[in-house]
Parts: C-alpha cells; structure tokens; sequence
C-alpha cells in the first residue's frame, strides 16, 4: 500500500485539529475563572467575549472539521484497501481549510469577530472572520467529494460487492455534510459577506437564522458519526469480539444521514419567524432522530457483551467486568456511553417543543452540549487517535497507563463540569453572560455552582495537555514497530460475498428522500421571507 | 449487477429493543401533542413582521403604548421593547394566576427574553413581534433577563417585573396598573 | 461447567441495562415536563 505518500497529510489534519483543541481548552479555563467572579481584576467583557467566540470555532469548527477529513482519509484508504484518489485535491482542499482557519483566526484573537461561534447578525464581526469562515467549509467539500468518488471506485471495481461498513459511514457522512453545510453557505456567501463588505445595507435576520438553523443540528451528526465509526468498527475487536448487527448498524447511519438533516427548527423553537406547525413538525422529526442512538447504544453494548462473556462473564452483568477496561479504545466506549445517556437525555428535553422554554438560552444549553459533544463525542476521536496513531507514525504508543489516566480524567472534569452547569440552567442562568450583574435574590443561589465547574474545567486542562503529550512523545519516541503490527482493526466484515440490501449498501435512494424532506420542512419557511415583505436590520457593532 | 434485496438480520431481543424505543419516542411525541393540542402548550409562534428602525412610528410599539394594558373583558397585554441594554419600560406590575400576553420588539439587535423559574420565554428578532402567552404562579419579585448575547452590555440587560397577587391587582385602581 | 448456548448470542445483559435506561429518561421527562415546567407556567 503505498500509503506512506499521505500520511504526512492526515497527520497534517490531525495536529491542526489537536493543536487548536489544547489552545481552546486553555481559553475555557480562562472562560470558567472569569465567569465565576473569583478574581476581580480579570473581569472584562471584551476579554471574556473575544475568548469564547475564539473558544467556540475552534472547537465546533476546526478541531472537528480537521479531525474529521484526517480520519476520513485514513478509513477510506485503510478499509477500502485502495490509495486516495486525487490526493492533490486533497491537499488543496485542507490548504484551503487552513488558510481560512488563520484568516478567521486573526479577527478573533483581536476582538474585532466577538460574534460567538453561531455568529447571529445583526451583529456584525469583521469581514475577514466570514470569508475565513467560508474557507474552512470550502476546503472540506473537496474531502466530502473525495470519499464519495472513492465509494464509487470501489463499488465499481467491486460490482455487487458489500462496502466496508467503516467506508459507508464515511460516505454517509461526507454527503451528510455536503447537505448540511448549503444552509450556513448561503447565510455567509449572500448574507453576511456582501453586508459586510457595505454590498448591501441591510439582511433579514430572520432568514440568517433559518438557513443557520438548517446546519446547527445535522451538524452535530456530522461530529457525531466518526465517534459512532469508532464504537462500531473498532470497539468490538478491541474488546476481544464481533460486531453484534451489521445490518443495524448501516441502517443506523442511514436513518441519521436522512432524519439528522430536516430537523432544524429545534433551535428556533422560541422565534418570532416560524408558527408552531413548522415547529411541531421538526419536533416530531427530532424525536425520530433519536432511534438510530438508541440502536447505536444496544448494538454496541451488545457486541461489548458477548466479548465480555467470551471472556467468561456471567449471568446479567458479570461481562462488563470482563472487558478490558485497560484498553484505551474499550474504556473511552463505556466513558462515551455514560455521558450518551446523559447528554442524550438533555437533548431529548431540549427538543422537547413547549419545555424548551425552560431551558432555550439558559445555561443549561452549553451545560449540555459540553457533554455531549465535549464528553461523548471528543473521547471517542481520543480513542481513534490512540488507534490509528501507530499506523500513522509507525511507531507504538509510549509505555504505560497515560492514556487511561488521560481518558478518566477527561470524563471526571466533564461530569464535574456539566453536571451544576444544567443545574444553573434550571435556575434560570443565562447563557452567553461574562459575569452576574443582576441585583437580585435569585441569583445568589447560582455561585456554589460556578465554584464547582472550576474544578473541571481544571481537570480538563490537565486531561488534555496529558492527551498532546501522549501523542507527541508517541510519535517522536515510541517504540518503532512493523507495518502489520499497527495494522487498524475492523470488526471483520461479514463473509465475503454476502450481500446486504441495497438500500444499504449506496445512496442514491436516500438522497431523494432527503431532498423531498428538505422541500417540506424547509421549502415554505425559506420562501415565506421572499413572499411576504420583512425588514431588513443594518449591521450593529458590540 | 444490483444487490440481492434480502431481508434485514435482527436478533430477536434487538427487535423487542426497537419496540421500546419506538414506546419511549410514542410517549414523548404523545404528550407533546396532547399538551399541545388540549391544553395549548406551544412554544411561541407565528410571522409578524415590523420595522425596528421605526419602532417610534409604529402604532403598537411607540413609547406612550409601552407597558401594562387591560382590555375591557379583562385581558391582560404586555407591550415591551427590548433594546441595548434593558427591557422597556424598565419595570412592571403584573398579577399572579391569569394569562398575560407579551409582544415584543427589538429596537436593535437580537436578544433573549427570560424570567427565571417561569416560562416567560421568548427570542426578541429584530424586523419581527413576539408573541407569547404565560400565567406566572407565584407572586414575587423577578428579574427579566436578556439571554441572547446582544453586545458588551449584555451582562447588565434586564429589567424588574413584579408579580402580585390576584387580591391586590384587584384592589389597584385601573390608573397604578401602568408603570 | 455447562454454558447455556443461548448465552453466547442472546445479549440478556444489554437488554435489562437499556430498558432501565429507557425506564429512567421515561420517568426523569415526566418528572421535568409535569413537575418542573407546567408548574411553572402554561405557555403558548
């Protein structure tokens, strides 16, 4: 395999990914020290809101994106058993990437984009924080198209043939994504640049919010899915097993790819722009979402099982003591699994149309998708680092327990973390404040709270400083090690020439049922704002 | 050359699995449509649109309309603006127990209308009018808050509403139920 | 020491841990949604 001509690009991808995650983690605690009111020489909201705007694309937008096309590359090549097609495009698409990554990152360490990672006009940020932006989502479109067109050299050289699940996942979500991402685009290329510019005086915020909201929530599966990779095709040989339900699984994907997509109202449930039809239809759509998790959770818990008793467990539970709870990639799929219930349970409250109102903009939001996607999702791309490292590098993980230590640590900070962040959302904390102002009673009873998440946040930044170091010492000092020993390990596909259905087995079926969804959900409350007469608001400085 | 379209391979307790899930999804959707539809719990809705660089002009929203408005049949209205940096007017007086219908506008930007501990809920768009409808169940003092992050003044944008008792709101004259 | 066959492809153990997964977001939704937020408020 002559892989070695792009390992030095994934590896690229990955340290840019990591690199911007250990910065943004450093920013957090500088967040958390000051929100809580602590040391009053470090309050300053100019400080406070550059930082979290800072915070936020680093880790929504480029530790992900990043992450995302390096470990789609290495999947693509490593499960299909073929070289990456048009690696020069490759290479452009992440030079691209990265050239918008600094071009954003420039306004926003100098406070001139303090607009937040979800950059809600009217306020407006510097021009060069947009059209960054627009880079960074650029650059992975040409990743997307190459894992499609790599789908469909192997289809092609491999007629009737089952894809690699790995590899249909990967798919699934590059066309996921090239979905996803046509909302944001439209709100930056025609909205917010050309206002920006002084193009046009004015753009209708309403109609900013709906084409966002059409990315904000498939977005998270676009994150989400490369963990779901992990649990499913590298989880069960880890722990000593077989993956419980090939079927299952793809279909899981299939059901996030399609309902994942039209659902994006749940985050305008509390607009003035929408009625309450549109927004119960996406309610209802959300609530379907959440079947290809819970698929997920038994698929996985069982194929941990029958590894577990394999290795002797008895009765109802005596496996999970059995599982090697020693193994990096086994521990951080049980870590991910508890914070999923948890985090899973606040999304399904979050959905939940009418009680949104308890908890929309509250500090329960961010409580929230700290966990879950900070928690759940983030372990696992640990986890795929610590397996696919050795491939990459070549050499073995340094010796020892670090990455379990790293790994428990990060889910302790998370717990301690999130955990009083909900609770101050139930109080009615807002989100998105840099200190407590408020001259009133209630919010006396929030402080203990703000103390308390300190302390995770601490722990994190310990957690993942450990994380860098064990990759970095890795890669210059571990172990050398031949090329099959750091072999990737899939769960073995099912015996050579079994066919699967072929709706899940391609895409072409699944993309005109996204297309008829999108036209429903989507189509009248877009056009509404081009029928009826709205105004416009003028950009706003902060 | 298309795949054999055999069926789908699912253990037996996977299957009984999807069953639950299905009846977990049922009874989330099932009292969220009951609620919806019998006792009207929706979040807040419906494209109204209006100009909030002409607020002042507007009929609804000009200064002398803002605040606390009973209709003859009783029905209670809140007409705010929001704007950097406070909800206006900047305090109000409403009773505890009967529904109360807010509308509000930006005069600005976007913001975030919330009463802790209640369901007084809403984003305030600018170019639109929120509407929404809530019954506050406790007297007291609460604060309005601004959840949406509106400016380096967010931190200080909220306004006073006080809830009493539906004895004393009574007992008030109709002139001191206006700010 | 006889191993039951059906031990080996019947993830028992999975099944009671996610039905009292589900029992418990069951049971937590209905405690926030009719204790916590309709107390609070109707609202619409």
């Amino acid at each position: 395999m002559p892989e070695s001509s792009f390992k030095p690009l994934i590896l690229s991808h990955f340290w840019l990914a990591f690199g911007s995650f250990g910065l943004a983690c450093v920013l957090g605690v500088y967040q958390v020290l000051e929100r809580s009111g602590l040391i009053p020489l470090m309050q300053s909201p100019e400080v406070y809101f550059a930082s979290v705007s800072t915070h936020g694309v680093l880790m929504a937008f480029v530790l992900t994106t990043f992450f995302i096309m390096g470990f789609g590359y290495l999947v693509a090549t490593t499960s299909l058993k073929m070289p990456l097609a048009h690696p020069k495009w490759a290479t452009a698409g992440f030079s691209v990437s990265a050239l918008g990554t600094l071009m954003a990152a420039i306004p926003l360490l100098l406070g001139k984009a303090s607009v937040l990672y979800t950059f809600y006009p009217p306020v407006q940020a510097n021009v060069f924080f947009y059209l960054g932006a627009a880079l960074l989502v650029v650059g992975s479109w040409f990743w997307a198209v190459i894992m499609v067109v790599m789908f469909g050299l192997w289809k092609k050289a491999h007629p009737g043939a089952t894809v690699p699940l790995p590899m249909f996942a990967t798919t699934a979500n590059a066309i996921l994504w090239l979905w996803t991402s046509v909302g944001v685009a439209l709100e930056v290329v025609f909205q917010l640049i050309p206002w920006a510019l002084g193009w046009i005086d004015t753009i209708d915020v309403g109609l900013a919010r709906t084409l966002f909201a059409w990315t904000l929530h498939p977005i998270v599966y676009f994150w989400l899915i490369p963990a779901y990779i992990v649990l499913y095709s590298l989880v069960p040989k880890a722990a000593g097993g077989a993956l419980f339900s090939h079927d299952l699984a793809r279909l899981a994907f299939v059901l996030l790819l399609v309902f994942g997509l039209p659902i994006g109202f749940h985050h305008l449930y509390m607009d003035p722009e929408h009625g309450q039809g549109f927004k119960m239809i996406h309610a209802v759509g959300t609530f379907f979402v959440m079947l290809p998790t819970l698929m997920t959770g038994f698929t996985v818990i069982a194929s941990l099982e029958q590894a577990g008793r394999k290795k002797g467990g008895k009765g109802l539970f005596g496996w999970i003591g059995k599982l090697p709870w020693d193994h990096p990639v086994v521990l951080a799929a049980i870590l991910a699994f508890l914070m999923l219930i948890a985090g899973g349970f606040g999304g399904i409250v979050n959905a939940s149309y009418g009680m949104n109102a308890m908890v929309h903009n509250t500090a329960w939001v961010p409580g929230h998708f700290h966990l879950i996607f900070g928690g759940t999702t983030v372990i696992l791309y640990f986890a795929a680092a610590y397996a696919v490292w050795p491939k990459l590098t070549g050499r073995a993980l340094i010796e020892g327990s670090l990455p379990l230590v790293q790994l428990w640590s990060w889910f302790i900070g998370m717990i301690i973390l999130s955990t009083p962040w909900h609770i101050l959302g139930l109080l009615g904390q807002p989100r998105r404040i840099s200190s407590v102002a408020y001259n009133s009673l209630l919010t006396l009873a929030w402080d203990p709270y703000e103390l308390a998440m300190i302390i995770g946040g601490l722990i994190l930044l310990g957690s993942a400083f450990l994380f860098l170091h064990i990759l970095l010492a890795s890669q210059r000092k571990g172990l050398r090690i031949a090329a099959e020993e750091a072999e990737i390990h899939y769960a073995d596909e099912e015996p050579e020439g079994t066919r699967v259905p072929a709706l899940l087995n391609g895409f072409g079926v699944w993309n005109l049922v996204i297309l008829l969804l999108m036209l429903a959900n989507f189509g009248y409350p877009i056009a509404q704002f081009f029928l009826f007469k709205t105004f416009g608001s003028t950009g706003w400085g902060y | 050359m298309s795949s054999s379209s055999r069926p789908l391979h699912i253990d037996p307790l996977e299957k009984k699995w999807l069953k639950v899930a299905f009846a977990l999804i049922a009874l989330f959707v099932g009292v969220i449509l009951y609620t919806g539809f019998f006792q009207h719990v929706h979040p807040p809705g419906g494209m109204e649109t209006i100009d909030s660089a002409a607020l002042h002009l507007s009929e609804e929203f000009a200064e002398d309309r803002l605040g606390v408005s009973v209709a003859p049949d009783g029905a209670i209205k809140v007409t705010l603006v929001a704007a950097r940096y406070g909800f206006y007017p900047r305090s109000i007086k409403v009773p505890a127990g009967r529904p109360i219908t807010f509308r509000i506008a930006s005069a600005d930007v976007l913001h975030g209308l919330h009463v802790p501990m209640t369901n007084l809920a809403t984003m305030v768009v600018p170019g639109y009018i929120s509407t929404v409808t809530t019954r506050f169940p406790k007297p007291g003092e609460y604060p309005l808050l601004c959840n949406e992050y509106c400016g380096m003044g967010h931190d200080h944008m909220w306004s006073q509403l006080q809830v009493v008792s539906q004895e004393d709101w009574d007992a008030l004259t109709p002139s001191s139920k206006e700010p | 020491m006889k191993e039951n066959p059906r031990d080996d492809r019947s993830p028992r153990g999975t099944w009671v841990l996610l039905c009292l997964v589900a029992l418990a977001m069951a049971v937590g939704w209905l405690f926030l949604y009719f204790g916590v937020f309709l107390p609070r408020g109707l609202i619409s």
